[in-house]
């Protein structure tokens, strides 16, 4: 039976390869087709891949009855076309010596102040109409005349004297005090001068800043809020751009410092005004905040380094650590660490949301058993199984109320202590952990499509405290260990469709089946600020049931001691980029039971001349999927939106709307919408290579 | 910098140039909302409202049981009684109290000499909570003796609530962010000779608080876990609750610009065991502290009201 599988396995294989004329992997050129091809073949391909499950569970394999394929043609001798994971091959030589790309339209002053899409270049393996004896690999140079109405036009001198770049998702992220900032997540890098099929997440859904892709040296002059306390703020920075073969590098590193201007606590005021603040260098861990963002090719390519203070972050497919970012907490800066590899026979992801001082970490690693078999037929190779690791090591198990009163206000019982330096609420601290197994394989991969299906099972597991806890006891807690586990069925499908602009789709759907004391993505966007409370709350309360949600309403208590049946969920999530001139995404999460029904809308405009916007609107932990659109203003809810301007080369204007989950003067999170501006001036110097 | 900007702006044309100033300078006053905003919330304490300072001595025990001793129901003379209990301990009140049938004594002084601040009406109880216990719904299950006090406080004066409410950004409650008390002093003494010597430790479920006059509506300031931290040296502060029925009547009281008199009580439990430690006679309370508001006043000057 097994055997039968495998054979049946490969002429869906030879199956695929009738219609996947083109090599399939990174690297090599992919053509345009009509839409109408495509859908064709997508149907093709869908009902190949149904039956081929149903041969792996046992049906009568269709595709036996199936006329074998064609017989190879010019280029079947050939070694197998690269793999979709394989590193792109050399490809041809830099624009040095080729002359300047013709176009398809006249180039206007719009394409010249774009720099970063891809010019027509004459040695762009574009190929007007593909056909099974293309050859698949890049150093065949194909015509130049690939397609007509290039050709047609005289070349066009435009800034000749720039090698061409390839499409470069360039970092986002967003923080009220740092316009400039890196991106989460990265599209791979890939070579210059071919059309490469865009992954990783198109949307830098969870970054908090705007990134200028100049290499610039300057600083940021502006007024920003810690705390009860407002700053002006100074922050000298440098960014670096470069390449380093074919992926890029960039880097940003600055030093904020801020000088008191006023205190809200009506006992300070303005009397300390002037003073510097010296708590943001008072050890030897704040001197990590230098670094901006060290980064080094992009997310889902084979090798990708971060070192970063404003990106989220997920790991594998997001069971347990789903667009997490440190520093949603505005009055802490994190940097944190990340650091993938994969090849074809396994890989691995590491993470730490703190470089100096871990205290959520995870990793991630898994075997490509079927490599070992086929490692040129895209399924066996894409087939892999992993297992996942998270913790929280300093998770808040029960946070402490403002007995002391702290900070001075008369507020006791009915407020989160915090920590008088750093804003941070004071608790007892636990662990929660988070491990689990998933499986995943490729369906569909050519140059168009890339469609992925996995299963996942994961787990968290923590101490939960069983005194009374109206005793508030603060200090050694008696806890006892719980556990609870999830499923997830999820598929991913990426596009990439058109030429020029490519447009780029990536829709991910999950369905989830879990305990009732399971959450799906338990370290989350909101997590950095729900581990402390997780039903977030800005106004106040009184009484004894308010000082309780205070002290009990950790994540950790509020999820894991969840009693009941078991919970159906689903995820679905749509990611739409075009170029570098727009990105739009959107995504909802809902479950049949539990107030944790999750929207996000995210627009994007990643550079367009002078201008750079994003704007994210996350509507948290609502009741029901109908509740979902209904409180824009909800407690739970974000809003970042970020507009940096040029106004002339030396000089940035950013603004920004946000809402600030620190910890405000009444220790309650904060919702109001913060508008902020800055002033950005900087000297560019260089370029990238 | 903005000027070079500017002049490169002028350059292709002056409303460009006029444009991207008010554009800035729009943005820098949006920027600018939160500080500002934050900036309004003043605190108004010691130079405007008078500062509470009182001692209360317990009332002597022959005020509370009378001094022969008489039955509260006959009033004649018990038989074989003392005629005199200043030297007893609570011991003793108890047990008169208990053949008495009595649930509770009751003492008044209208007039009170505070050092600091309006006071009037002193109103002392004296609750037997021992067995057999007649005072089921007051005690609650304690056993023991409770000692409950109140007296009247002018909170505010007509001056007073009228220049609050003359600075109040807004005319709505939300306005008046806060009204608190800053502690100085509260401690529980028994004279030894000129000296008083602390007796926190005798008995226990303390609380203070505030009420309006008629005792309907009240909100516990503070209890006991914070009595060891009062000192002049550690002054403490407590909020009113901002939710409490009592509360927003303050509130209101200051929107209407009226007086405000507020009644402060305390409560404390002496325990079972610890009756034959604990004298009345010497004993009292040292109260010391400073009514607070904070209120959101964006259009005057601080110094206006501190």
């Amino acid at each position: 039976m097994q055997v039968k599988a495998v054979k049946s396995m490969k002429n869906h294989v030879r199956l695929l390869r009738r219609y996947l004329p083109v090599g399939r992997g990174l690297g090599v050129s992919r053509t345009s087709r009509p839409l109408s091809a495509l859908a064709l073949r997508a149907l093709t391909l869908a009902l190949s891949a149904l039956t081929l499950a149903l041969t792996l569970v046992g049906a009568p394999a269709v595709a036996d009855d199936l006329p074998p394929p064609p017989p190879p043609v010019e280029g079947s001798a050939q070694p197998p076309p690269p793999r979709a994971e394989t590193p792109p091959p050399p490809v041809a030589p830099e624009p040095a010596q080729p002359p300047p790309p013709p176009v398809a339209k006249p180039v206007n002053a719009q394409d010249q102040a774009a720099p970063a899409k891809t010019p027509v270049t004459s040695n762009t393996p574009v190929t007007a109409k593909p056909s099974e004896t293309t050859k698949p690999s890049v150093t065949a140079k194909p015509p130049v005349t690939a397609r007509p109405s290039l050709t047609a036009q005289p070349p066009v001198p435009a800034k000749p004297a720039e090698p061409a770049r390839p499409v470069v998702q360039r970092p986002l992220a967003l923080l009220p005090d740092d316009p400039i900032a890196p991106q989460p997540h990265k599209v791979a890098e890939l070579p210059k001068n071919s059309r490469h099929f865009i992954k990783g997440e198109l949307a830098n859904v969870g970054a908090i800043g705007l990134v200028p892709w100049e290499n610039q040296i300057g600083a940021v002059l502006g007024i920003e809020r810690i705390g009860a306390v407002y700053y002006a703020s100074v922050t000298p920075q440098i960014n670096y751009n470069t390449d380093i073969g074919d992926q890029p590098l960039d880097m940003s590193f600055g030093a904020p410092l801020r000088i008191q201007l006023l205190d809200t606590r009506p006992d300070v005021q303005w009397s300390q005004i002037g003073q510097f603040r010296k708590q943001d260098w008072n050890d030897w861990t704040s001197y990590a905040q230098i670094v901006r963002n060290i980064t080094y090719g992009g997310k889902e390519s084979h090798v990708y380094a971060d070192i970063n203070a404003f990106k989220a972050s997920t790991l594998g497919h997001g069971a347990l650590l789903r667009r997490y970012n440190p520093n949603l907490d505005l009055n802490h800066r994190q940097v944190s660490g990340e650091l993938d590899a994969f090849g074809d026979y396994g890989g691995g992801e590491i993470y730490v949301n703190n470089v100096v001082q871990p205290r959520v970490m995870g990793g991630l690693l898994f075997v490509k058993p079927l490599s070992f078999i086929d490692r040129d037929d895209f399924m066996m190779r894409s087939f892999s199984i992993g297992g996942t690791l998270v913790a929280d090591v300093d998770a808040p198990l029960r946070n402490r109320l403002d007995y002391s009163d702290l900070n001075g206000d008369g507020r006791r019982d009915n407020q989160l202590a915090l920590n008088q330096t750093t804003y941070r609420p004071m608790y007892s601290a636990g662990k929660v952990l988070g491990y689990g197994l998933d499986s995943e394989i490729k369906l569909v991969d050519n140059e168009n499509a890339d469609w992925k299906t996995y299963v996942d099972y994961s787990m968290l597991a923590a101490g939960l405290p069983t005194d009374d806890p109206k005793a508030f006891q603060f200090d050694n807690i008696p806890t006892k260990y719980v556990h609870s586990g999830g499923f997830t069925w999820g598929h991913l499908l990426r596009l990439n469709l058109g030429n020029d602009p490519v447009h780029v789709l990536r829709l991910r759907a999950e369905v989830r089946s879990y305990d009732a004391n399971y959450l799906p993505g338990y370290f989350d966007v909101m997590y950095e600020v729900q581990r402390v409370l997780y039903r977030v709350r800005s106004v106040g309360g009184s009484g004894q049931s308010y000082q309780l949600a205070l002290a009990n309403g950790t994540k950790l208590q509020e999820v894991l001691g969840r009693t009941g049946g078991r919970i159906l969920g689903g995820y679905f999530e749509a990611s739409w980029k075009i170029s570098e001139m727009f990105v739009a995404a959107a995504a909802m999460e809902f479950n049949d039971t539990t107030p944790d029904n999750n929207l996000f809308v995210h627009l994007e405009v990643p550079k367009y001349k002078s201008f750079q916007f994003l704007a994210t609107w996350h509507r948290r932990n609502a009741s029901s999927v109908n509740s979902l659109v209904s409180k824009f203003s909800a407690a739970e809810n974000i809003l970042i939106a970020k507009a940096r301007y040029r106004v002339t080369d030396n000089f940035h204007i950013n603004a920004e709307a946000i809402t600030p989950f620190g910890i405000g003067p009444d220790a309650l999170f904060q919702n109001f919408i913060d508008l902020n501006i800055n002033a950005e001036f900087g000297f560019g110097y260089g370029s990238r290579k | 910098m903005m000027y070079i900007a500017l002049q490169r702006h002028a350059a292709a044309g002056p409303k460009r140039a006029l444009g991207l100033m008010l554009n800035f300078a729009f943005l820098l006053g949006l920027c600018s909302c939160g500080l500002v905003q934050s900036a309004g919330d003043v605190e108004i304490g010691a130079s405007t409202l008078p500062r509470v300072t009182v001692s209360v001595p317990w009332p002597k025990l022959d005020d509370i049981l009378g001094p022969q001793l008489k039955s509260a129901e006959s009033n004649l003379p018990i038989p074989g009684a003392p005629t005199s209990l200043e030297s007893a301990t609570l011991a003793h009140v108890q047990g008169l109290m208990t053949i008495d049938g009595q649930c509770h004594r009751s003492v008044d002084q209208p007039a009170v000499v505070a050092a600091s601040g309006a006071m009037k009406n002193l109103h002392i109880d004296v609750v037997n909570c021992g067995d057999p216990n007649r005072c089921l719904s007051r005690c609650q299950g304690f056993r023991g003796m409770r000692l409950e006090a109140s007296i009247d406080m002018q909170l505010l004066n007509t001056d007073n609530a009228a220049k609050i409410k003359k600075y109040l950004s807004r005319n709505s409650m939300d306005a008046i962010v806060q009204i608190r008390a800053q502690f100085f002093k509260l401690m529980f003494y028994r004279l030894s000779g000129k000296d008083k010597v602390n007796e926190d430790k005798l008995f226990s479920g303390f609380k203070l608080g505030l009420q309006d006059t008629t005792g309907q509506a009240s909100t516990v300031l503070l209890d006991e876990r914070y009595l060891t931290k009062i000192s002049p040296t550690t002054p403490q502060r407590f909020e009113l609750d901002p939710y409490a029925p009592f509360t927003a009547s303050i509130k209101q009281s200051v929107l209407a610009g009226k007086e405000q008199w507020v009644q402060v009580f305390l409560q404390l439990d002496v325990a079972q065991k610890d009756l034959y430690s604990m004298h009345l006679s010497g004993t009292g309370v040292d109260i010391d502290f400073q009514p607070e508001f904070v209120i959101n006043a964006i259009e005057v000057a601080k110094d206006q009201l501190q």
